[in-house]
């Protein structure tokens, strides 16, 4: 018995290293890569996630990067991840898998884009055709520097700032491009704007670094830079398939069906069944693990939903069945008018437009309005923002700044079918003193467009009602 | 002491779990998933390919174990598919039992002339074939019952369904397509872990799980045999992941380092750069649209130009130029199990040559590589087969999952 125990005591232990380095790959990747990528990385991986993201990354060089430099008529393009801000809020720090560096992308002509890191170090280096390039300059502690100076005191700058991009002005005249994209910001709005609270987007440089880089590149060169912004945005937004199987597949079990079978009006509570909420029959919310179910409940949840019975009932109330029904036109809708090619903006009116053909109120606010013309209608708000990446651009909604919605759609753009509805329930009105009490419901699940349209990566949050008799 | 033990056992337990979980896990083939890919084929793929292949209504016929139990249901009936011009098809079921989720409607068997009447088909996909096919699901019996219940109008506008079966099993939704990179990562986990248990002069093939080849500069093979792994072998292993009816199969290349070596030698260094060089050619020629042997011939010029011989079979050609490299393929499809073989085909041979490539086709980049190592000898040379997972997009080829990175090196 003993040495059964010592055995498996050895084994556990051996186990509990690898399952505790199991656990920690995703964050070898880089630290804070989850604000990068919007959460989407967290997930419980089945596999190597570093394997990979760097995989997509490779593949976002190869299929995305020329199609986005050549759209933008860039010939370089020079991205600035400041070193003092350790990457923390830069929105490429994954994508090029770096905290700190000059990265110098030049389209010269061939197949495919030349992948620089002039100054800075990348997890990667396989990823990019020179790393460090020419240029030894990394920071003053370092030897090269330092013997550098020694061996050429009459090359020595004049001042130590100048070393920032030692080297950088012959790298690009040596390419010559007509047109180089900076990451500084020229007409987009303020990152507060992306609601994510995480990252510059593209205000990436600081005016030293600019002038530094104007300096380094000399007048013929710094007359050609342009605002990397929209080169930017539009690497962001767009995904290769391999993001798609990230996407669907770390939420893949999500949808799960819940099951209500052991609920007993008036003596189970909320807490009981794990949470969730409660409208009940008067169309009042209630909440909270101490609640206790009563007839006439409807239980919401992410899970899935149920509605008890009221005596004398044998099927569900009319309210509840017109919302389900509506939920689904709904779904029909916004699956079939999106498309790869118009803008968010322009694919928010088209299916505002949609809605309202269909008998719906669409509506730019996320709330209930009793004062429309036709409060019979279900109302319904979009917010059908990006997800998998830093941006919620290109965003379906009212909401947001204006880029979020001048954005295309791009092939695999993958986004929150995130909505609101809103039914007016005329009897819950009249118990509730008419304050324009209603049943309410939000949705969020996931789409992928596709050259199909929608299409549903992930099982959706579950749809269907459990009755409790 | 004993208390100890076991009080330290008890709190490893967890732990045991968790680790065994961060190594490899098979997806669990969840219902709301499963019902998801098959909801998604029938709203995206089967609308494309009723319309693709001009049938108005297909009619499946299943009696019981199925190719298409997981697509269209277990239950036995009659199932009917109508294109009404609307975006999606109607779904219908006749006779046995119905999964409402899946279906617009349930009669008895009996009610099939009056529903067909009633919609009035031109083109009638029915589950038989006119040529060798696993597609030929209908038996006789019921083909003549049902051919009779039509009437003579309606028997006349049916037509083999065998291409549109192949069809809607080819295409992909977007879940299927993010199962498929899932297994494909798993399957390369499971290639390198085998190739962790190899100790040359102990391990033999046989005992390596998967299926696992080498062969000698004359060509000749050892494929999991009793055969010991030496010193200097560059071995092959294909191996899989599967959930439920999906599956891939990924291939990786490990070669065992002789004494003394600290790196891979040089020809070795070589055939890996003709496979990535190889693979480049193949990534920037696959489009959809073209049919399978339609690429294949695209494919042969490509390699021809960029120097290659291209032999259709896996076998060195002692006859060719002995300073070019040879390459032979055989891009399969990959996926749904039933659909590997009769699917589109960029191949020599196989059914599905002469289907085209849809959008989002997943198959297999397979192409076998033999390079001339004329110090060796004449006709002596080296042999990798390279098999990674990938999809048509309209880019071009994408990798869903991150192909072969290089040879593994056994010390």
């Amino acid at each position: 018995m003993k040495k059964v125990l010592i055995v498996l005591a050895f084994f556990c232990t051996l186990f509990l290293v690898r399952g505790s380095s199991a656990q920690r790959r995703d964050s070898d990747v880089m630290l804070n890569i989850e604000d990068a990528n919007y959460g989407i990385f967290e997930g419980d991986a089945p596999y190597d996630e570093v394997k990979m993201l760097k995989h997509i990354r490779l593949e976002r060089f190869y299929l995305i990067l020329p199609r986005v430099m050549r759209e933008h008529n860039i010939d370089m393009w020079i991205h600035v991840i400041r070193p003092w801000s350790w990457g923390g809020t830069d929105p490429l720090r994954y994508e090029f898998g770096s905290k700190s560096g000059v990265f110098i992308f030049t389209d010269r002509g061939d197949d495919r884009i030349e992948r620089v890191v002039f100054q800075g170090r990348v997890q990667d280096p396989g990823a990019y055709d020179i790393v460090r390039g020419r240029s030894e300059f990394i920071n003053q502690e370092n030897y090269e520097i330092m013997d550098y100076v020694k061996e050429n005191p009459d090359k020595v700058l004049e001042s130590e700032l100048h070393l920032r991009f030692l080297g950088l002005g012959d790298f690009v005249a040596e390419r010559d491009p007509k047109r180089i994209a900076v990451n500084y910001m020229e007409t987009l709005s303020f990152p507060e704007g992306s609601e994510t609270f995480t990252m510059a987007l593209t205000d990436g440089i600081s005016y030293t670094d600019y002038v530094q880089i104007s300096k380094a590149l000399g007048d013929k060169y710094a007359k050609r830079m342009v605002s990397a912004e929209h080169v930017i945005l539009d690497y962001l937004s767009r995904r290769v398939a391999a993001e798609v199987v990230l996407y669907g597949s770390l939420r893949a079990q999500g949808g799960r069906s819940r099951s209500f079978g052991n609920i007993v009006p008036g003596v189970t509570t909320l807490g009981d069944i794990r949470g969730g909420s409660v409208v009940n029959k008067d169309g009042n919310e209630r909440s909270g693990d101490n609640y206790v179910i009563q007839r006439g409940d409807f239980i919401s949840g992410w899970q899935g939903s149920a509605y008890v019975l009221r005596k004398g009932e044998t099927d569900l109330p009319w309210y509840i069945k017109k919302f389900w029904d509506d939920d689904k036109k709904i779904r029909e809708i916004l699956r079939r008018n999106i498309k790869v090619g118009p803008t968010a903006g322009e694919t928010l009116k088209l299916l505002a437009r949609k809605l309202e053909e269909a008998g719906f109120v669409y509506t730019d606010y996320q709330e209930y309005n009793k004062y429309v013309d036709h409060p019979e209608k279900t109302q319904v708000h979009l917010d059908m923002h990006a997800e998998g990446k830093g941006i919620l651009a290109p965003r379906f909604s009212s909401m947001g700044p204006k880029w979020h919605w001048n954005v295309k759609i791009q092939l695999f753009h993958t986004f929150a079918v995130e909505y609101m509805t809103y039914m007016r329930v005329p009897e819950w009105d009249r118990a509730n003193n008419f304050t324009g009490q209603q049943l309410s419901g939000f949705k969020h699940d996931g789409m992928v467009v596709t050259g199909r349209g929608g299409e549903v990566p992930y099982p959706n949050q579950s749809d269907t009602i459990h009755i409790i008799q | 002491m004993n208390r100890l033990l076991i009080l330290l056992a008890l709190l490893c337990v967890p732990f045991l779990a968790w680790g065994a979980q961060g190594q490899l896990q098979e997806p669990e083939a969840s219902r709301e998933l499963m019902n998801l890919i098959r909801i998604e084929k029938f709203e995206m793929i089967l609308p494309q390919v009723m319309r693709d292949n001009e049938i108005d209504m297909w009619i499946y016929v299943m009696r019981g174990k199925d190719l298409l139990n997981f697509e269209l249901g277990d239950n036995p009936g009659i199932y009917v598919f109508t294109d009404r011009g609307s975006g999606s098809i109607e779904r219908a079921v006749f006779g046995g039992r119905i999964d409402r989720e899946l279906y617009d409607f349930h009669g008895a068997e009996s009610g099939i002339p009056q529903f067909v009447a009633e919609r009035d088909p031109k083109r009638i996909a029915l589950n038989y074939t006119e040529r060798q096919s696993g597609y030929n699901t209908i038996s006789e019996e019921d083909r003549t019952k049902l051919l009779e219940a039509l009437g003579n109008k309606y028997s006349k506008r049916v037509v083999p369904g065998d291409k549109l079966t192949a069809d809607f099993l080819a295409g992909r939704g977007m879940a299927e397509i993010a199962l498929y990179g899932r297994l494909l990562m798993i399957s390369t986990e499971i290639i390198e872990r085998e190739f962790e248990k190899i100790v040359p002069g102990v391990t033999a093939l046989n005992e390596i799980s998967g299926n696992v080849f080498l062969r000698d500069p004359d060509g000749n093979e050892e494929n999991n045999t009793g055969y010991v792994v030496q010193r200097g072998d560059l071995i092959g292993l294909l191996d899989g992941a599967s959930m439920m009816d999906f599956s891939e199969h990924n291939g990786g290349i490990a070669y065992v380092l002789r004494e003394g070596e600290t790196d891979l030698p040089p020809e070795v260094k070589r055939i890996w750069e003709h496979a990535l060089v190889t693979r480049e050619i193949f990534r920037k020629n696959i489009k959809a649209g073209p049919t399978g042997a339609e690429t294949l011939e695209i494919l042969i010029d490509e390699l021809e130009k960029a120097g290659y011989v291209y032999i259709d079979r896996d076998q060195y050609d002692t006859d060719a130029d002995p300073e070019k490299t040879q390459v032979h393929i055989d891009f399969h499809a990959l996926g749904r199990i039933v659909s590997q073989e009769e699917a589109p085909r960029i191949s020599p041979s196989g059914w599905g040559r002469d289907l085209k490539i849809p959008l989002y086709h997943t198959f297999t980049f397979e192409y076998m590589i033999h390079m001339p190592v004329p110090e060796w000898g004449r006709g002596k040379h080296l042999y990798i087969c390279i098999h990674d997972g990938v999809m048509v997009t309209e880019r071009g080829v994408e990798f869903p999952a991150p192909p072969i990175q290089g040879i593994h090196i056994i010390r």
